[in-house]
């Protein structure tokens, strides 16, 4: 919990600690049940292998159930069957997957921006291509998780599989593999599933048919933001990276990188102040020798130390020290007055809170009006900003865009994996498969079925 | 924290109580409307806190569970007096908040949906998202309720001052 941003609502916490009464005698002094008290829990990963045998045991069994209902169905399809299968993973980033008779994996197909940063993450796609269809579908979630698109530690959320029909036992095999996974995670995270008619399916990826991506070359990754690319013209292309690539990737880079550097922006303002505070001291030092012009760096070109009082010379030395401190942190020399003043300047206008007061409601409308004055106060710090400096022109021809857009995927990829580190990496015990079976159960009877769950949690 | 709290610390559950305070009380305030109700439930949340720690899956968002303690025991306090005592009829009591203060301009000029979205989005820290997800309705509700209440908010403070 937090209080942060603007007067009010320093006023409003301050109102509420002034006014709130201490924890009631009664309460404080009630017992914590021992039967509720226990040691502090960690992740186990011995249990791993134990689920993964729970979800093959209960694969084969689908398996020993269903198989000649599927292979009827298959029968009925023969075509489909022999062309493989197809289908689609919805977290946020959404993704298609094609998959050969074989169930491997033989094309992936962003279905939207934020499924790009993950298919044109560095060799992911290549790992993935050629992997059964059910450890590709793992894989490509646990990424997910790690960049923050899903969160490890809920206590109820949903993504959604989408099965084109005639699909292979693999498209089966992986909802249930994909269950096993969240187990393992410790989450509380539900596989609704859906089939779709070819027609459908095709509607969903924006292909003319469906077996348009089986029949495309194997072994690719295509990105949302280059099939977006074969339809526009230049002038839309613009507002196309605009809206995208500028409002989307760098904001959220840019916005992640000012939250996580808070403590730094502080510092920094701390040491400007000590440097203003030596340096009012300077000039107002009773034995500043200087006549007309007594500031620090006029004094350190033209005076003469050895006419210093050794209390003067004290002072004179300290902010040498402060300014050499300052030029190692940050990486700049305040070589003036006019420096000092320019650096408090722009420091008071974006002091911590008015920059989280201005995250607080980032809208693109202020990305664009205040991108440059935001990378030089990253700069200020000594942040290398020389990579969102360069998306902010936007692109003028194809070939360019395609360089900015698969950099502004990659600083976006690395702020995600920054962020999303924390809440994957937390401890958390993996949940039984009866405990995942009664959270399954308690959304069914709250909200009828996990495709409807689903869909309110991603309306 | 709460993990703290399970093994037994009173000294965590004093902290918690110290850190989460103003924001459970807020949140339940905007269930209730007067202040001693809401302190009254505020002091039963951390007793429920209490007693049902061992239901706390550590390393998951504890706000969260604080929350859905806090959300549950206002609905079920509120529907089990509704039909003697009507919200609106409340009886008037002690308010110790002074008037033009945030949570006597909160009362008077925001819904109580509109309190319960400042109060999550200010005081929990929660996104949007996640207050979607706790009221169960679109993001964009919260973030269009949240812009309107925070209008009306600036408003009335600048008013007062």
């Amino acid at each position: 919990m937090r209080s942060r941003g603007s007067d009010w609502k320093t006023k409003w916490e301050q109102e509420l600690d002034a006014t709130l009464p201490e924890l009631r005698a009664d309460v404080r002094e009630h017992p914590i049940p021992a039967s509720h008290k226990r040691p502090a829990l960690r992740r186990t990963r011995e249990d791993g292998p134990r689920y993964a045998l729970l979800a093959l045991a209960a694969v084969l069994l689908l398996m020993l159930c269903f198989t000649p209902v599927l292979r009827e169905l298959l029968q009925e399809a023969p075509a489909e069957g022999e062309k493989g299968t197809l289908i689609a993973l919805h977290i946020n980033p959404s993704v298609a997957f094609a998959a050969d008779s074989e169930g491997k994996v033989v094309q992936l197909l962003a279905l939207n921006a934020d499924a790009d940063v993950i298919l044109s993450h560095a060799g992911f796609a290549e790992e993935v291509i050629g992997l059964p269809l059910t450890e590709a579908v793992v894989r490509y979630t646990d990424l997910a998780a790690r960049l923050g698109y899903l969160d490890p530690n809920t206590q109820g959320d949903a993504v959604c599989l989408r099965v084109c029909e005639g699909a292979s036992l693999h498209a089966e095999s992986a909802a249930a593999e994909l269950e096993d996974y969240f187990c393992r995670l410790g989450a509380r995270i539900a596989v609704a599933e859906e089939k779709l008619s070819r027609t459908d399916f095709s509607a969903l990826i924006g292909t003319e048919s469906g077996e348009d991506l089986l029949l495309a070359p194997v072994g690719t990754a295509v990105l949302f933001g280059e099939r977006a690319l074969s339809t526009l013209t230049e002038q839309e292309l613009q507002a196309y990276y605009e809206s995208t690539v500028l409002c989307r990737e760098v904001k959220e880079t840019l916005s992640a990188r000012l939250h996580s550097r808070m403590e730094q922006f502080s510092a920094h303002a701390e040491a400007l102040l000590h440097v203003t505070e030596l340096s009012g001291r300077v000039l107002a030092h009773p034995d500043n020798p200087g006549i007309f012009i007594k500031n620090y760096w006029y004094l350190a070109e033209e005076s003469d130390p050895a006419e210093y009082t050794p209390s003067f010379a004290s002072l004179m030395t300290e902010m040498e020290h402060a300014l050499a401190d300052y030029a190692k942190t940050y990486g700049r020399e305040i070589a003036s007055v006019g420096d000092l003043l320019s650096l408090t300047e722009e420091s008071v206008r974006w002091s911590v809170e008015n920059l989280l007061s201005l995250l607080e409601d980032f809208s693109d409308a202020l990305l664009l009006e205040h991108a440059d004055e935001l990378l030089t106060c990253l700069e200020s710090i000594g942040e290398d900003t020389e990579q969102i400096r360069a998306l902010l022109t936007p692109p003028t021809t194809a070939e360019e865009f395609l360089g900015k857009h698969a950099l502004a995927l990659q600083m976006s990829f690395d702020t995600r994996e920054e962020s999303g580190r924390e809440a994957y990496n937390t401890e958390r015990e993996p949940l039984g498969q009866k405990e995942y079976l009664a959270f399954l159960d308690a959304v069914k009877a709250e909200y009828g079925s996990l495709a409807d769950y689903w869909k309110t949690q991603n309306p | 924290m709460l993990s703290d709290v399970q093994e037994g610390s009173d000294e965590a559950f004093e902290a918690l109580y110290r850190e989460a305070r103003n924001a459970v009380f807020s949140f339940l305030y905007s269930y209730y409307q007067n202040y001693h109700d809401a302190e009254d439930a505020m002091q039963s949340v951390f007793l429920k806190v209490k007693l049902r720690i061992g239901q706390y899956t550590p390393g998951t968002n504890g706000s969260a569970w604080l929350l859905q303690i806090a959300k549950h025991h206002a609905l079920d306090e509120l529907r089990a007096r509704r039909p003697s005592v009507a919200l609106d009829e409340a009886p008037e009591g002690f308010e110790p908040f002074e008037d033009g203060g945030i949570m006597d301009l909160m009362r008077r000029t925001l819904s109580e949906e509109e309190q319960r979205v400042v109060t999550m989005h200010v005081l929990w820290g929660w996104k949007h998202r996640q207050i979607a997800k706790a009221l169960d309705c679109p993001t964009g509700t919260v973030t269009s309720k949240y812009k309107r209440a925070l209008e009306k908010l600036k408003k009335a403070v600048k008013e007062v001052l």
